[in-house]
């Protein structure tokens, strides 16, 4: 009687031992298909990622710019190359640029307007080039979704 | 035997048997998705152990094993199989390190006699079934004088993985017929980066070519599992002239194989006409059978071809959107295609134009750069070494993307995204994280990310193994913009500025556990990955040394 009761002891602890075994080495690792919760807002957002050197600052009301190069060249003139990006969904303005320019479109799309007669505008599409004046303020409207990168280059005649 | 000792044998035994049963990672990406994911918990998928991590074993003990570890380790049957650029395979005791045997054994190594196909055994093995016989398959050139002159013709070997016996070796995949540099008459074919993939009854393999000198026609070649001969019924080309090599591990799942494709244009100085078949800088699928091509997504046109290879395999993702095959092209633009359709899901950063195909009358910047891993896939989230929105901002000082040295293009080689494949594009980024001791701007800084439970484990040039969280499973170490030019520097709103120019505020994750190899050697080649088993993590170095890490 004792042996029956010690097998029947021997199976449920190897029952229990075997279902806790099939159930940790049959789980699946933890898995996600949910989007993370938004971050916090305002000052509880500590950055943690990189800073590299030329990073963009705001210029006017809502326009992101930066100076990658700029050096006096012959003549007393000097040569700057700026990128801007301009928001998405918005109309930005820029104010005179220091010399005659050309602008080489990088990413995005959006309406160039030059000067305060320009009402219409001209749609410049990547890899699209365009000469500006010197001087003239220059309102961008991005309709898209995307942000509009251009690359500047400045030749001011001092 | 009194009845207590005899209840504690019984207990203990069952236990033992139960400890028996481990999780292994049979294939390069860990299966025929591709998908490097360690599905199954254990110490490796839990955020409290992973900080305890830390080197169990190294091989060889001494010295080393005299060539680089260009592929990644795989596991199966309690061994851990590799080969080297030396042109040998090796069988290691996955629990003490201790070689079990070797592949050829004295000798010769599996080394051609020319510049073509002296490469060795570059890319992992695959676990198989031949004739009731546990195997191991992988690719590397045949020594053999009788084959091509011994100048490095390729052919898939399988073993016995017990024994090291072969079972068979297959017929020539891949030629070498002549050493000439830029010759077009001969033919300079590899299987170097290509990881056999055992799909039902045939393993398939890719062909390309050694540095485009010159660029060979991409090939997908299949053979017979269980006799290693060719099967004519299969056949896939990527082009009608030259170009498409497939530079990646094919990946397969119930619908068909799937592969990526470097350029077309490259050769002949760029001046050629598009050839009337091109499948080059493409994501392919195929009929398994036959190789004929069901669907091909091409985003980038054949004149913007700078040479952005799409050397990244593809990984299939069984998504809670659907089916998707997802991969970074060498540009570093990510993609989800739609796996029964080829079209377009995604693409990172968006474009906007419809397909996601950039209009020929874009700008070049699609050049030569190194976004050459494939991702992991965890539920619906890819885990990818990827340029992000950096891609669509002039380099400095030069302004193509596609130049190689340009900043904006080449900050991302250090660096993982994870992205959500089932949301809208303006929550596609899931976090991002620069990958600590791993070097900026260094095109082969990071391996392949593999995946378990959300820890994803990657290595780097710097001799580092980095284990990292999902914020899911532990609150991140901050938050970053996407867009990396937008940081406190730009001003004390730059979260604000960030979101308004259509960028995201995503999490940088913690990092768990960076051990550092005892080699100290690089260990992020473009095969290189963390093979992720049940309660040990390997991994092979450029130095020559395989390590087990563990964390008891």
């Amino acid at each position: 009687m004792r042996h029956w009761a010690l097998l029947v002891v021997i199976l449920v602890v190897l029952a229990g031992i075997g279902w806790f075994g099939y159930s940790y080495y049959n789980r699946q690792a933890f898995l996600s298909n949910n989007p993370l919760p938004p971050p916090p807002q305002g000052a509880a957002i500590t950055f943690a990622g990189p800073i590299p050197v030329n990073s963009f600052h705001v210029e006017g009301d809502n326009v992101l710019a930066r100076t990658v190069f700029e050096t006096d060249a012959p003549s007393n003139s000097h040569v700057e190359i700026r990128d801007y990006m301009f928001p998405p969904n918005a109309k930005s303005k820029l104010s005179g640029l220091p010399g005659a320019a050309v602008l080489d479109v990088y990413s995005g799309e959006g309406t160039l307007s030059v000067g305060e007669q320009d009402a219409v505008g001209e749609r410049l599409l990547p890899a699209a080039l365009k000469s500006l004046p010197a001087g003239q303020s220059l309102v961008i409207d991005n309709k898209g979704a995307l942000p509009f990168v251009v690359r500047v280059y400045v030749f001011e005649a001092k | 035997m009194t009845k207590r000792p005899m209840f504690f044998v019984v207990v203990l035994t069952a236990f033992g048997l139960l400890s028996g049963c481990e999780r292994d990672w049979p294939s390069f990406r860990y299966n025929e998705h591709r998908s490097g994911h360690q599905e199954w918990a254990g110490p490796l998928s839990d955020p409290g152990d992973v900080s305890k991590l830390k080197v169990e074993w190294t091989w060889p003990s001494t010295g080393s094993e005299g060539g680089q570890f260009k592929a990644s380790p795989v596991v199966f049957e309690h061994r851990v199989f590799i080969g080297s650029s030396s042109g040998f395979f090796y069988a290691l005791d996955a629990k003490t390190g201790n070689k079990l045997w070797q592949y050829p054994d004295p000798g010769p190594a599996l080394l051609g006699t020319c510049a073509f196909g002296n490469y060795g055994i570059q890319s992992s093995g695959t676990r198989a079934r031949i004739h009731d016989e546990e195997a191991v398959i992988f690719g590397a050139p045949d020594p053999s004088a009788s084959v091509d002159g011994g100048l490095g013709s390729g052919r898939l070997y399988a073993l016995n993985a017990h024994t090291g016996k072969v079972i068979w070796i297959s017929d020539v995949v891949s030629h070498v017929t002549g050493c000439t540099f830029g010759s077009t008459t001969e033919l300079h074919e590899r299987i170097a980066y290509s990881s056999p993939l055992v799909r039902d009854d045939k393993v398939y393999v890719g062909v390309h070519d050694y540095g485009d000198d010159p660029i060979q026609n991409g090939k997908v070649i299949a053979v017979e599992l269980q006799s290693g001969h060719i099967d004519p019924a299969f056949t896939y080309v990527s082009t009608s002239t030259r170009g498409g090599g497939v530079w990646n591990s094919p990946a397969a799942d119930e619908k068909g194989v799937y592969f990526t494709t470097g350029n077309t244009r490259n050769w002949n100085g760029g001046s050629q006409p598009e050839p009337a078949v091109n499948n080059g800088l493409s994501m392919v699928r195929v009929n398994p059978h036959t190789g004929a091509v069901d669907w091909k997504f091409q985003p980038v046109p054949y004149n913007l071809d700078d040479d952005p290879d799409w050397s990244a395999g593809a990984a299939v993702m069984h998504s809670t959107c659907g089916d998707l095959v997802e991969s970074v092209q060498k540009d570093g633009w990510t993609y989800a295609v739609n796996a029964s359709t080829g079209s377009c899901r995604w693409q990172y950063p968006p474009t906007n134009e419809p397909s996601c195909a950039f209009p020929p009358s874009g700008p070049h910047v699609h050049g030569d750069d190194d976004y050459k891993r494939p991702g992991a896939t965890w539920g619906d989230v890819l885990i990818i070494n990827a340029g992000g929105w950096g891609l669509t901002v002039p380099g400095v000082p030069s302004g193509a993307c596609g130049l190689e040295g340009t900043n904006a293009c080449t900050a991302g080689y250090a660096r993982l995204h994870a992205f959500n494949s089932c949301t809208p594009d303006p929550q596609r980024a899931r976090w991002i994280l620069d990958v600590p001791d791993a070097t900026p701007g260094n095109g082969y800084a990071i391996g392949a990310p593999t995946v378990t439970g959300g820890i994803v484990y990657v290595t780097t040039d710097q001799g580092h193994v980095v284990a990292i969280a999902d914020p899911a499973l532990r609150p991140p170490a901050g938050f970053q913009c996407t867009d990396e030019f937008i940081n406190p520097s730009t001003g004390p709103l730059w979260p604000l500025l960030c979101t308004a120019f259509g960028f995201q505020l995503v999490p940088t994750p913690q990092v768990l556990a960076n051990v550092t190899l005892p080699d100290g050697a690089d260990a992020a080649g473009l095969r290189n990955e963390p093979a992720i088993t049940h309660d040990r993590l390997f991994v092979g170095t450029q130095a020559g040394h395989v390590y087990a890490l563990s964390t008891h």
